[in-house]
C-alpha cells in the first residue's frame, strides 16, 4: 500500500506530500469512539490530517496492555495489525497507560531497520518521548483563582486526592497553592482523604464526606466544591440536588475535563476544558515535524482553559457579555468614533466570534459596514416602520448571509450572538439616539437565535436520519445468513450514511489475526468490486490487498475489529465520511453481530449437511442388510422348498414301492405270471394293477395270467368292472386271463349283483388255474 | 410323413402303423392293405402299432373297419405291439376289440400264424374244408 503511494506520488511530484517522495500515512491506536475523550482526539487528528493531506488510518484497538492482562479485549488483536509497512508514524492515546506501558508499545513498533518509530502520544508525557499533554497543574490554577477573585469564596472543599496519581497530584497541588497565594490556609476536614471512598474521585462520597461525616453546613462552612474531575462534580450535583442544596446558591460546585454532559446539566458545569480536539491536531504536527526531521519541541503542552458556565455562580458569558455597563460621557460621534476605533471594534468582534477563520475578518468587516450604511443613509428622526424584508434592510440581510456561510463551513454560530453584544458593547456609547441601533441589534439576535435553532433541527433530523439508516442496516442483517448478502446489504446501504469505502475482512485463522486474512467485502466510488468465492487473501497487517487503495487520493480510514463474545472474526476498514464516531462503532456492532448469526448458520449447516451425510450413511447399511436378509429369507425358502421336494420325492418312492409291493407280479413258470391281489381294490389300484400287469406282460413275454383274487375281501360290481377293464387290456397285450381263487362268497356277489364274466375264464384256486394255464400253452405235466 | 410300410412275411401280411395316421392316409393304407391281400392272398393281416403311442376314437375304428375289410377277403387282423399308455385308453374308451385276436410282438404273431397254418393242414388232411376249420378256430376264441 505505502508502497504504491510513494510511486504514485514520485510520478505526480505530489506538492502537498511532506516527504520528499510520498504522501505519508499516520496511524492512531486508540481504544474505542465510543469514548467521548477518544472521539474528540480522533477529530482533531482526522482534521489535521486532512489540512496537511496525509493519509490516516485509526486502529480502535480496545484498551491496550500487555496481553495477559487484557484476555478479554477482543478489540486487542487490532494492535498485531499495527504495521510499519502501513504506517510512517504512530499517535497513540490511551486512558490507561502507563510508562511501562507506553515503553513496551514504543518498543514493539519498529521499522524494518529496528530503529523505533516515530510516535507521538497525547495526554500524558513521558521523559525521553515525544506527546502532547495539558499541564494540569496549570489548568487547574485559573478554576480556583476565579472561585476566589470572581466569587470571593474563601471555604472552598476539595474532593479527588490521590497520593502516586500524577495528575491527582498536580491538580491537587494547584488547589493547595492558589489558597496559600490568597493567604487561605488549607483546612484539612475540607479535603476527602484518599482512602475516604472509592472511586477517590466519587461525587456522592465526596457530597456525604462533607456534609454528613464533617457535618459541613452549606453556605456557612462551606462555600464551594472543586472536583477532580467533571464525573465527580457531575454525581455531586446529582445528590446535592436530591438534598436541597442548591447550586450555585447554596454552593459552588466545579470540576475539570469539560465532558460533553457539563453544558446540559442543571446548572451547567464551570470547569477546566480538556483541549482533546486541540490535543489531536497537535499530535498530528508535532509528529509530522518529527517524521520531516524538524527540530521541535519533543513535549507540547495544550492548556486546558476555563470554561465558565453556571455551577460557579457566575452568568452564562454570552449573557454577561450583552450587557453594555455604564456608559461614560462620550463626546465623538458615531462616524468619528468607526474611523477611528474601526479596527478595535473589528478586534473585538473577531475575538467573540472564536473562530481562525480567514473569511471571519471579512465578515466581521461586512456586518460592521452594513450597520453602519444602515444606520447613516437613512436619517435617524424619521423614524418609520421598518420592514426587515425591504432591500433597505441591509444589516439584517448582510447577518443572515453570513449565518448561512458560517453554518456550511461548519463554524460555531453560537459565537455570532456574542459578536452582535461585542458590537452594541462597543459603538452603543457613540449613539446620541440608540433606539435605531438596538433595534436592529435586536432583530440580529432573534434572527441569530433562529437560524441556531434551525441548525439544531437540521443537524437532529441529519442524526435521526443517521440512526435510522444504522437501524435499517441493523434489521436488513438481522435477516442475513450468508457472506454475499452481508456484503450486498452493506455496499448498498453504507453509501447513504456517507461513508465513501469500505473493506470488510475476515481472519483466515482467528488464533492468529497477525497472519492471513480474506477480503470479502469492498467498496468505493466505483461501487462493489468483484471478488472472488471465499474472498481475497491477503497478509492481515497489510489491511487490504495490494491495489485496493487508489494511491492517488488521500485518504482517512478507521479500523474497526469484528468479534462476537469470545470470537474473532476479522476486520473492517471504514473511509471516514461523517465525523461522528457512533455511526462506526454501530455498524461495528451490526456488522459483528450479522457475522456471528452468518457463522452460526453456517455452522449449522455443516451440522445438517453431516448429520444428512449420516443419515445417508445408515440409511445405506440398512439397505443392505435388508437386501441380505431378504436374500437369506429366499434362500432359506428354496431350502425349504428343497426339502419339501425331497420328501415328496420320498413319499413318491415310498408310494411306487408300495404299489408295486401290493401288486407283485410272479413269473412262475416259461410265459405264465402270477398276480395275486391282496386288500381292497379302488380305480387307482385297479390302474395300478393294469400297469404293473402290462409291465409284467411285456417283460416275461407271458401269455397266461393268472389273477389271484384270493386275498381280496370284498367283490362288488366297482371291482368287477376294474377287473374286467385290467383282463381287456392284458388281452390287447396278448396275454390271456385266468382268474383264480373266486371265493364261493364272490361267486355269490357276482351272482347276486348280476356281473357278466361269461367271458371270463374263472377258476377257484390257483392250482386248478395253473393247469388250465399249462393246457392252453400246450405244455404237459408228467410225472417223472 | 411316412405311410405304413406294407410287407408280406409267409402267408402274413404284416403292416406297420405309423406314428401319426391322417385321414386320407388311412383310407389309402385300407385300399393298399386290401390290394397286397388280394395279391398275396395272406391269410393275415398283421397291425404292429409298435410305433404309435397316441391313441383317440378314430384308431378303434380304423382297426374294426380294417378287421372288416379282410373278413370280407378272406383274411383276418392280428393287432401286435400294443404299447401300454395304448391300451389304457383303448379299455377306459370302452374299445376292447372283441372279435380281433392281439399278440406281444411280431415273434408271437409269426408263432401264433404257423401254429394255426398247421393247425389247417391237419383238418385239411382230415378231408375238411379249410373254411371249416377256419371257424371252428375263431369259434375257440
Amino acid at each position: 500500500m505505502k508502497e504504491g503511494n510513494k510511486k504514485m506520488a514520485k510520478a505526480k511530484n505530489s506538492d502537498k506530500a511532506k516527504g520528499q517522495h510520498s504522501r505519508l500515512t499516520i496511524g492512531l491506536l486508540a481504544s474505542s469512539l465510543m469514548d467521548s475523550r477518544t472521539h474528540d482526539i480522533w477529530n482533531g487528528v482526522t482534521d489535521a490530517a486532512r489540512e496537511r493531506g496525509v493519509n490516516l488510518i485509526c486502529y480502535l484497538a480496545g484498551r491496550v496492555e500487555d496481553k495477559e492482562a487484557t484476555k478479554g479485549n477482543m478489540r486487542q488483536a487490532l494492535v498485531d495489525l499495527v504495521s510499519a509497512e502501513n504506517l510512517d508514524g504512530l499517535i497513540t492515546f490511551q486512558w490507561w497507560h502507563n510508562r511501562e506501558w507506553f515503553e513496551s508499545v514504543c518498543h514493539r513498533f519498529r521499522d524494518a531497520a529496528h530503529q523505533p518509530w516515530p510516535i507521538v502520544n497525547c495526554m500524558r508525557l513521558y521523559q525521553g518521548y515525544s506527546g502532547v499533554a495539558v499541564d494540569n497543574y496549570q489548568s487547574m490554577r485559573p478554576v480556583i483563582e476565579h472561585l476566589i477573585e470572581v466569587h470571593r469564596y474563601r471555604r472552598i472543599a476539595y474532593v479527588g486526592v490521590k497520593e502516586g496519581h500524577a495528575t491527582a497530584e498536580a491538580r491537587y497541588r494547584a488547589y493547595v497553592d492558589v489558597l496559600t497565594e490568597h493567604d487561605i490556609s488549607v483546612d484539612q476536614s475540607l479535603v476527602m482523604p484518599p482512602d475516604y471512598a472509592e472511586p477517590w474521585f466519587g461525587g456522592a462520597a465526596g457530597i456525604r464526606y462533607l456534609l454528613d461525616e464533617q457535618k459541613l453546613q452549606p453556605k456557612v462552612d462551606i462555600e464551594a466544591v472543586v472536583f477532580f474531575n467533571d464525573a465527580g462534580a457531575l454525581e455531586a450535583l446529582d445528590v446535592l440536588q436530591k438534598r436541597g442544596v442548591r447550586v450555585p446558591y447554596d454552593m459552588a460546585v466545579v470540576g475539570f475535563d469539560n465532558i460533553k454532559k457539563c453544558s446540559i446539566t442543571i446548572p451547567p458545569l464551570t470547569t477546566a476544558a480538556m483541549p482533546n480536539y486541540q490535543t489531536g491536531k497537535q499530535a498530528v504536527e508535532t509528529l509530522l515535524a518529527k517524521l520531516e526531521g524538524e527540530q521541535v519541541s519533543e513535549q507540547v503542552i495544550v492548556p486546558a482553559p476555563l470554561m465558565i458556565r453556571q455551577s460557579c455562580g457566575c452568568l452564562d458569558p454570552s449573557v454577561a457579555q450583552a450587557k453594555v455597563g455604564v456608559i461614560t460621557e462620550v463626546t465623538e460621534s458615531i462616524e468619528v468614533a468607526i474611523s477611528t476605533e474601526r479596527e478595535q471594534f473589528l478586534s473585538n468582534m473577531k475575538q467573540a466570534a472564536n473562530a481562525n477563520l480567514d473569511s471571519v475578518g471579512e465578515w466581521t468587516e461586512h456586518l460592521l459596514e452594513a450597520f453602519v450604511a444602515e444606520l447613516t443613509t437613512q436619517p435617524l428622526v424619521e423614524f418609520v416602520d421598518l420592514d426587515a424584508s425591504e432591500p433597505t434592510a441591509i444589516f439584517l440581510s448582510t447577518l443572515d448571509e453570513i449565518l448561512r456561510q458560517v453554518e456550511q463551513t461548519g463554524g460555531n454560530i453560537d459565537a455570532w450572538q456574542d459578536v452582535l453584544s461585542a458590537m452594541r458593547r462597543d459603538i452603543l456609547p457613540y449613539l446620541a439616539d440608540t433606539y435605531r441601533a438596538d433595534d436592529l441589534w435586536q432583530q440580529g439576535q432573534i434572527l441569530a437565535s433562529k437560524v441556531i435553532q434551525q441548525a439544531q433541527a437540521r443537524k437532529q433530523a441529519q442524526t435521526n436520519q443517521q440512526a435510522a439508516t444504522i437501524r435499517h442496516i441493523g434489521l436488513e442483517l438481522l435477516t442475513t445468513f450468508d457472506m454475499a448478502r452481508l456484503a450486498d446489504v452493506l455496499a448498498r446501504n453504507l453509501p447513504q450514511l456517507g461513508i465513501p469505502s469500505c473493506y470488510l475482512s475476515l481472519y483466515e485463522n482467528p488464533d492468529a489475526p497477525a497472519e492471513w486474512s480474506r477480503l470479502i467485502l469492498a467498496y468505493d466510488q466505483r461501487g462493489q468490486v468483484e471478488l472472488e468465492e471465499g474472498g481475497r487473501r491477503f497478509a492481515s497487517a497489510q489491511l487490504v490487498p495490494e491495489g485496493m487503495l487508489s494511491p492517488e487520493k488521500q485518504y482517512n480510514m478507521v479500523v474497526e475489529p469484528l468479534y462476537f463474545g469470545e470470537n474473532q472474526f476479522g476486520f473492517v476498514l471504514f473511509e471516514v465520511g461523517p465525523p461522528e464516531g457512533s455511526v462506526y462503532e454501530a455498524l461495528r456492532e451490526e456488522i459483528s453481530n450479522a457475522l456471528q448469526g452468518t457463522l452460526l448458520m453456517q455452522g449449522r449447516q455443516q451440522i445438517e449437511a453431516e448429520l444428512e451425510q449420516a443419515y445417508a450413511e445408515v440409511e445405506r447399511q440398512v439397505k443392505e442388510r435388508t437386501a441380505e436378509l431378504f436374500e437369506e429369507i429366499v434362500q432359506r425358502k428354496k431350502a425349504e422348498k428343497d426339502r419339501e421336494r425331497l420328501q415328496q420325492e420320498i413319499i413318491e418312492a415310498q408310494k411306487l414301492v408300495i404299489r408295486e409291493l401290493s401288486s407283485p407280479v410272479i413269473p412262475i413258470m416259461n410265459r405264465i405270471i402270477v398276480v395275486p391281489l391282496i386288500g381292497s381294490i379302488d380305480s387307482i389300484r385297479a390302474r395300478d394293477i393294469t400297469r404293473s400287469l402290462l409291465v409284467g406282460i411285456s417283460a416275461y413275454r407271458a401269455k397266461v395270467v393268472i389273477l389271484d383274487v384270493t386275498g381280496v375281501p370284498i367283490v362288488d360290481s366297482g371291482v368287477a368292472n376294474y377287473l374286467y377293464k385290467t383282463i381287456q387290456a392284458a388281452r390287447l397285450k396278448g396275454a390271456y386271463t385266468i382268474v383264480t381263487g373266486i371265493s364261493d362268497a364272490v361267486a355269490e356277489t357276482i351272482v347276486d349283483l348280476g356281473i357278466d364274466w361269461s367271458e371270463i375264464t374263472t377258476l377257484s384256486d390257483l392250482q386248478t388255474g395253473l393247469v388250465v394255464a399249462l393246457d392252453s400253452l400246450g405244455v404237459e405235466m408228467i410225472r417223472k | 410323413m411316412e405311410t405304413g410300410t406294407i410287407q408280406k412275411l409267409e402267408n402274413l401280411l404284416l403292416v406297420s402303423v405309423p406314428r401319426d395316421l391322417m385321414d386320407e392316409e388311412v383310407l389309402r393304407l385300407r385300399r393298399e392293405v386290401a390290394q397286397e391281400v388280394r395279391q398275396h392272398h395272406s391269410r393275415w393281416v398283421l397291425l404292429d402299432f409298435s410305433l404309435v403311442d397316441i391313441c383317440d376314437s378314430f384308431f378303434g375304428r380304423f382297426i374294426q373297419s380294417m378287421a372288416e375289410m379282410a373278413g370280407l377277403m378272406g383274411a383276418e387282423v392280428i393287432v401286435s405291439g400294443l404299447q401300454d399308455a395304448v391300451i389304457e385308453t383303448l379299455v377306459e374308451l370302452g374299445m376292447t376289440l372283441p372279435n380281433i385276436q392281439a399278440v406281444l410282438d411280431l415273434d408271437d404273431a409269426l408263432a401264433f400264424s404257423r401254429e394255426e397254418q398247421q393247425a389247417d393242414n391237419l383238418l385239411l388232411t382230415d378231408g375238411e374244408s379249410p373254411s371249416a376249420a377256419l371257424t371252428e378256430v375263431q369259434d375257440g376264441e
